[in-house]
């Protein structure tokens, strides 16, 4: 697997639907039936990725609010990105 | 693949026997004495006796005792019958030899019809549920656990039997209404032969599956009634009858876990239905943890504990 990078188009997994349940985000793949719940940041980028977008765009929106460096940010998000890829959650396109 | 289905063949006579169950009228060769008799409205499932496939074609689940593709499911046992489930309006049903009648309808009524709900989308949990006036409620647990022995409990206290293995839940005008099964508790030996036992054992004949079949139509709530909150029985080491109220994904995880034949359903390739099914009832309806003691302690106040938490004390005062 390639390494995500800035440059990276994201796009949600097609496979998975989700909704909130009380104050929780799930998820189910439709192909494996395996379903898991995601924390803030995960659903947050779940949300953003309605519309597939760049690893970098997707930096810009969240670091809206906080006061973090776009180093940190970047590092933060590619990291993090990366295994919601591995998991395949989200996918590079 | 399969034999043809003749849908007028429930007018010329070759389905004499109509039932009405889990919101489906069904229309039998043979009598099922277990269930409802019914003759008003369209016939939903039509049950025949016939050859079965030896498998499916293009099966997309398969695993134990069953195969399953989007259109038909079919149910194979090695002693009692094959059973092939299509569209949710046809079940052919090829008997082993040597099967019983009992078995044979213990296996269309259990597996095959949580096959059909599937298919019709209804959704099937493996829940006893009884009515407490106007509302229902149900009991989720797997097998062995006390769904059914929950059930007669609520019963002999004067509560009405929605069914005691299967809640099937179809949404009716923005409501998740239960709809009635089966007016019959199938209990174990232990339970039916308790000294005080409320129901007539010498009325249970013979066990099937080790379970004594004991009809209760006069303590059977007939008309579907609105789902107020699910209980989920377990047997763990905490405080009897102390519920925990669950959310998020340990809802969802508790629903999941007790839906009837749920390994079905992955062949019928409705997963993301579910999905939303299942966010939709979890949003709607409050969802319980209440742990039974260890046996053999009794659970005799698993009722009051449960009207208590309802609040519902007062209604069933109120019953005629």
């Amino acid at each position: 697997m390639n390494a995500v990078t800035l440059e990276s188009r994201l796009a949600r997994n097609e496979d998975l639907v989700s909704g909130r349940i009380d104050d929780e985000f799930i998820m189910m793949s439709i192909e494996t039936g395996k379903y898991y719940q995601l924390n803030l940041t995960a659903s947050r980028i779940w949300e953003l990725l309605d519309t597939p977008q760049t690893a970098g765009e997707l930096c810009d929106s969240l670091r809206s609010g906080f006061k973090v460096s776009p180093e940190v940010c970047q590092k933060e998000v590619l990291d993090f990105v990366s295994r919601l890829v591995a998991r395949e959650i989200v996918q590079v396109v | 693949m399969a034999n043809v289905v003749d849908m007028n063949a429930c007018e010329n006579g070759q389905h004499p026997y109509h039932y009405l169950v889990y919101g489906l009228r069904i229309a039998s060769p043979f009598p099922c004495p277990e269930l409802m008799p019914s003759t008003d409205g369209p016939v939903d499932l039509v049950v025949t006796e016939g050859n079965t496939p030896h498998h499916l074609e293009d099966a997309t689940a398969s695993g134990f005792k069953f195969e399953a593709n989007r259109e038909h499911v079919l149910i194979k046992t090695l002693r009692i019958a094959d059973i092939l489930i299509s569209h949710g309006t046809q079940a052919i049903v090829q008997r082993k030899n040597g099967a019983s009648d009992e078995e044979v309808r213990f296996l269309l009524l259990g597996w095959g019809l949580g096959a059909a709900l599937h298919q019709r989308n209804i959704l099937p949990l493996h829940a006893s549920a009884v009515s407490l006036g106007n509302e229902a409620v149900a009991f989720c647990a797997p097998s062995g656990t006390g769904k059914s022995s929950t059930a007669a409990l609520f019963v002999k206290q004067g509560y009405r039997l929605l069914d005691d293995n299967i809640a099937a839940l179809g949404r009716v005008d923005s409501t998740y209404m239960v709809f009635p099964g089966s007016p019959t508790l199938k209990l174990p030996g232990d339970v039916v032969q308790k000294p005080g036992f409320a129901f007539n054992v010498g009325q249970c004949g013979q066990p099937v599956f080790s379970k004594y079949v004991v009809e209760v139509r006069k303590d059977f709530s007939a008309q579907p009634q609105p789902l107020r909150k699910i209980y989920v029985l377990t047997r763990r080491e905490k405080p009897p009858f102390q519920l925990a109220l669950l959310s998020g994904q340990a809802k969802f995880d508790a629903l999941v876990k007790n839906i009837f034949v749920l390994r079905i359903l992955r062949g019928i390739d409705n997963l993301a239905g579910l999905f939303y099914s299942l966010r939709t009832l979890a949003s709607e309806v409050a969802v319980a943890e209440i742990p039974l003691p260890v046996a053999p302690a009794s659970y005799e106040g698993l009722v009051g504990a449960i009207e208590r938490d309802l609040a519902v004390r007062k209604v069933r005062e109120e019953l005629p």
